[in-house]
């Protein structure tokens, strides 16, 4: 449901080989030619490779990576540094509730900026970085539904209670490249905005409708973007001291007319 | 704002912890009572927030529209809104978008010397008014299931009581035509008899040819979340090609294309074949009709009565074994599904959409799918029936009800009856015999006519287009909307909001305003009337559809057309404001300001649906809520009533008290609905050697009909870039074509390049193809067939016969 990119710039692929592994350039690319030859012969025989999704190399150059097709495991273009292992592992491996958070302004900046990328405007349901190979709930929420972190990517937690149809309202961008016909001039409010403090110390309002965001862990727990997490996630009733008071939370009453 | 603003600090101080209980009792309770400082409450600075419901679909959510400093700023589900329940679909999260696109059009454009110059609106209301003159007979009103009420009101008062003509259809006939000719032959009145509260109640819900999972997402959901909260429901999907909605379902039947015809006749043949016919209510509340008198004879709208055994002996060639051969089903399939009819406990909903209403037998299969609940007794219960949806957001509560239609009158009454001729002459104070009698031309004739030389019968010599795009969504394109390229004395007039696909060849272009530009109401599809307020300004000189056509009126009437006149020689659009002074509502700065136009429309178009006990809500009343569903009454206690069921005693006011069931107006006076046969007809083109592929067209979830709004939406557009073709697997490996690269399909009418899907968005069996519509530069609808139902006159845009060739890089 929420957006993953790496919170700082991160996103060059690093293409050096370390040191340790040059000696394997060798084997590794004897492993190569004899898949080339096995994948020719066997392209020979079946005159449709696996297909793609249409928009898969644009997708790449500004996303989280796309699983790879078997037959072309010697050429993928991942991440070393990126831990390869199951989604048991990757959930144990979530920062614990009681890990120190360290927040600055700048990284409060950049937490609001990454938000604001895949957003029409504060509010919008987000749109999806990755590609979906499943629209299922229960693929979403392998990864969306506790919040997960992948080496620098955040999977967020979903923020709603679970709706079984997550497409109807995030959609996959596939295509970034795409041009628009036109230029649109909306422009929405990317930010609701700093709550409001009684006095210095006190604890903020929430500054925006909790209609549908009603998780606060989902993008302040301890499995989000450092910038706006909370540094006391062990205080699980938000509520308590935060008031949540949007006109959205309220009472709209249009009954006059005008 | 000001005052409320140095008071914000003051008011958070002190209320902070009042404000947070207050505002958790909020969420609990939608309505509650004003909070201290009501919708003042400054949390969002400078944000106003106001009702509407979404511009797209016919599904009809409510969203909240934030405005701030004269522009939309934000959208919200509305959670006030019965529909959608605060959850909106991703287009209408971004429908605030489609005001703000960079190439509005500001300002009218004339053509000259093959040229759009800009031309003022003085001059621009002139032409059309010249063009009228010169022969009220050949102009014709092209509209819109996207008309608010008061436009299509307008429109139609204008034309058929104005102009005695009856030339004006709308796009609706692509689109919804089949379920109102289904639901006239099968109840005698229009629209749905249920809600959408059968989601919420159906143990099975089965779809018919509709990607309901895309197509209106939002009620979609409204079903299917209930499996979260653990409710035993089965999706059954009937379908030509896998989709979405196919992943959710339980059991996904992919059936050949117009099979559907012989699939509903089986089920009626089992329940038959298990004695599972629901002899009480056919009894009491049904007649059987045959489309005539013998077989071989061409069918007609009204048929002939028959009785059951002679039903049961024309459906007995439908067994399942027959019917297996036929639609590619296994007779277990069908099986399944004839139990479902065949069990009562369960409540089984059927609902539809363009699968079924876009069909050469599309009042016949509408026909059917009324039968077969009728006959087997899952009607009336909520959740226990059949129900056909929209695909725009007045399809209904403009087109349908206000009767847009080129045999139509408001309230859905008739041009060419004469009681109901007479009644709108009345309401409208006309002198006797001023609306013409004969029904005009459809849409697929008046396109015809308009795309014909004159000197070969081409009688429609100019057509005024309002809020649609018939260069795009008009089936064979190339013969009903590009050749009018070749007459230069043909005349094209369209009022729109972006330059389009119709606009390209257009004489006259007039920029409208839309949506929240304009006050309005709309109807959904479960008989829900909805009004908004104008929130924004439009653009430069953009400015209503419904003020153009009045303003035109005015200039008829200025020069001494006798029919923009009453019987009492006043405007036909005279309003006066309360002091009993005439408002000049044909000058733009007089239309918004001490009348409301809209409403004024609204109350004098309320009295027509009265007459077919259709009873809409005053707008007193549709302004403070979501929408209400009519018939509306008002009670004793002066409140007033919706109703959710039709027909049905304790819930339509209007069913006699012990009747239980009556269908008032039935087909036969006699309150009996009609249980039809409706044979298999073969589809008047079908794959052969030369053309081998089934090709079928549609929507997705991202872009709205031809994109022209949801195109300029960058989440969307990115989202789904462009058209393309899904294609088989194995028949893409057949013809070595690889995934994404280039085709050109083939029809007998046109061809197209696009790019190759293979197992993407939606799978296709082998011989089928399927591209979406809204690419307006990859012109679907210049291949499709312009064939129509006999009795709806809707074309079929899913069936026709394709070749697929390889394009070389």
């Amino acid at each position: 449901m929420e957006e993953d990119r790496p919170a700082s710039g991160g996103q060059q692929i690093d293409r050096r080989i370390p040191e340790p592994f040059r000696r394997f350039i060798p084997i590794v690319a004897t492993t190569g030619i004899a898949l080339a030859v096995v994948g020719f012969v066997t392209g020979i025989r079946e005159p449709l490779p696996p297909p793609k999704i249409l928009g898969t190399e644009a997708m790449l150059a500004g996303s989280a990576p796309a699983a790879v097709d078997y037959a072309d495991l010697p050429n993928a273009p991942w991440k070393r540094d990126v831990p390869r292992s199951s989604l048991e592992a990757l959930q144990a491996a979530r920062p614990g509730i009681f890990e120190v958070v360290l927040r600055t302004e700048e990284s409060k900046q950049a937490a609001l900026a990454d938000r604001a990328k895949n957003r029409a405007f504060d509010g919008a349901p987000p749109t999806i970085p990755h590609r979906v190979d499943s629209t299922s709930a229960p693929a979403c929420l392998a990864c969306h539904g506790q919040g997960l972190i992948v080496g620098e990517r955040i999977a967020t937690k979903i923020c709603h209670p679970p709706f079984s149809n997550c497409l109807q309202c995030h959609v996959e961008v596939s295509n970034r490249d795409a041009e628009l016909t036109v230029e649109n001039l909306f422009a929405g409010r990317l930010r609701s905005g700093p709550g409001e403090r009684a006095s210095p110390g006190a604890p903020p309002t929430i500054p925006h409708s909790v209609f549908l965001r009603s998780d606060c862990l989902s993008c302040h727990g301890w499995v989000a973007r450092p910038g706006i997490r909370t540094t006391h996630p062990w205080f699980s009733a938000c509520t308590q001291c935060h008031v949540a008071a949007s006109v959205l939370d309220g009472f709209p009453d249009f009954s006059s007319a005008r | 704002m000001n005052l409320a603003d140095a008071n914000r600090r003051d008011f958070l101080r002190t209320t902070a912890l009042s404000a947070a209980a207050s505002a958790l009792a909020a969420r609990v309770s939608a309505r509650g009572p004003t909070p201290p400082g009501g919708r003042e409450l400054p949390v969002v600075p400078g944000v106003a927030w106001d009702k509407a419901p979404c511009r797209f679909c016919g599904t009809g959510c409510h969203v909240q529209v934030g405005v701030a400093n004269g522009k939309v700023v934000a959208i919200s589900g509305d959670r006030d809104a019965e529909v959608n329940q605060g959850l909106l679909c991703v287009k209408g999260y971004h429908v605030g978008h489609i005001l703000y696109g960079k190439d509005r059009l500001t300002t009218p454009l004339l053509r000259r010397d093959g040229q759009f110059v800009p031309i003022s609106w003085d001059d621009a209301i002139d032409v059309i008014a010249q063009r009228i003159l010169a022969a009220p007979d050949k102009f014709a009103f092209y509209g819109s299931g996207q008309w608010t009420v008061g436009e299509g009101y307008a429109a139609n008062k204008f034309i058929k009581g104005g102009l005695s003509n009856n030339h004006i259809d709308p796009n609706a006939r692509l689109c919804m035509a089949s379920a109102v000719v289904g639901y006239i032959s099968t109840y005698g009145i229009d629209e749905p008899y249920n809600c959408y509260d059968d989601f919420d109640h159906c143990d099975v819900l089965i779809l018919w040819g509709n990607n309901f999972a895309e197509m209106h997402p939002v009620l979609f959901s409204r079903f299917i979340d209930r499996k979260l909260r653990g409710e035993k429901i089965t999706l059954i999907d009937l379908a030509t090609r896998w989709t979405r909605s196919s992943e959710r379902a339980d059991h996904v039947m992919i059936f050949q294309p117009h099979t559907d015809l012989a699939i509903a006749n089986c089920i009626a043949y089992q329940v038959i074949e298990a004695g599972a016919v629901a002899r009480e209510f056919v009894e009491r509340h049904c007649v059987f009709r045959k489309p005539w008198k013998q077989p071989g004879e061409p069918q007609t709208l009204l048929g002939e009565p028959c009785g059951f055994d002679e039903y049961k002996q024309l459906i007995s060639s439908y067994t399942p074994e027959a019917v297996s051969q036929m639609s590619g089903l296994s007779v277990e399939q069908l099986r399944l599904l004839g139990r479902f009819f065949i069990d009562r406990s369960k409540k089984v909903c059927s609902v539809w959409c363009m699968g079924v209403n876009q069909h050469t037998q599309g009042t016949a299969m509408n026909n059917l799918l009324h039968a077969i609940h009728l006959l087997s007794g899952h009607w009336g219960r909520p959740g226990d029936g059949p129900q056909s949806l929209t695909g725009q957001p007045s399809a209904c509560g403009t087109v349908r009800e206000v009767g847009t239609l080129a045999h139509g009158l408001p309230g859905d009454l008739r041009v060419d009856n004469p009681e109901h001729a007479a009644s709108a002459e009345k309401l409208w104070n006309l002198p006797p015999g001023r609306i013409n009698r004969k029904p005009g031309y459809h849409t697929v004739l008046m396109w015809e006519k308009f795309c014909t030389p004159s000197d070969q019968g081409g009688d429609i010599h100019t057509i005024w287009v309002q809020v649609t795009n018939p260069g795009q969504s008009l089936p064979n394109a190339k013969k009903l909307f590009e050749a009018k390229q070749r007459l230069p004395d043909k005349f094209l007039i369209v009022s729109d909001i972006y330059p389009t696909t119709t606009t390209r060849l257009a004489d006259l272009i007039l920029p409208s305003a839309t949506w929240v530009e304009k006050n309005g109401i709309f109807g959904n599809s479960e008989r829900r009337t909805q009004q908004w307020f104008r929130m924004v300004h439009p653009p430069g000189e953009a400015r209503d559809d419904c003020w153009q056509t009045i303003a035109v009126a005015r200039r008829l009437y200025d020069l001494g057309f006798p029919g923009m006149k009453d019987k009492d020689g006043k405007f036909l659009f005279h309003m006066q404001d309360d002091e009993g002074k005439e408002v000049e509502i044909w000058k733009w700065d007089q239309y918004y300001g001490r009348i409301n136009v809209d409403e004024r429309l609204y109350e004098e178009y309320r009295p027509f649906t009265r007459i077919k006990h259709k009873d809409v809500a005053p707008y007193s009343e549709l302004v403070k809520s979501r929408g209400m569903r009519w018939p509306v009454v008002q009670q004793p206690d002066g409140s007033w009533r919706e109703t959710r069921y039709r027909f049905i005693e304790g819930m339509d006011p209007f069913v006699s008290s012990g009747k239980g069931v009556q269908f008032y107006y039935s087909v036969g006076k006699d309150d009996r609905a009609v249980i039809w046969f409706r044979p298999y007809v073969p589809p008047p083109e079908a794959p052969d050697a030369e053309y081998p592929f089934w090709l079928d067209t549609g929507r997705v979830l991202e872009h709205w009909h031809t994109a022209t709004m949801t195109g300029r939406v960058a989440v969307l557009k990115r989202a789904m870039p462009a058209g393309y073709v899904e294609m088989n697997r194995e028949d893409a490996a057949e013809l070595g074509i690889r995934n994404g690269e280039r085709v050109r399909l083939h029809t007998r009418r046109g061809s197209l390049e696009l790019p190759v899907w293979i197992d993407g968005r939606g799978r296709c069996p082998r011989g089928h193809l399927f591209v979406p519509f809204f690419d307006e530069n990859r012109l679907i609808n210049r291949l499709t067939l312009d064939a129509h139902c006999p009795f709806s006159k809707e074309p079929d845009f899913k069936k026709c016969a394709a070749r697929v060739e390889k394009v070389m890089a």
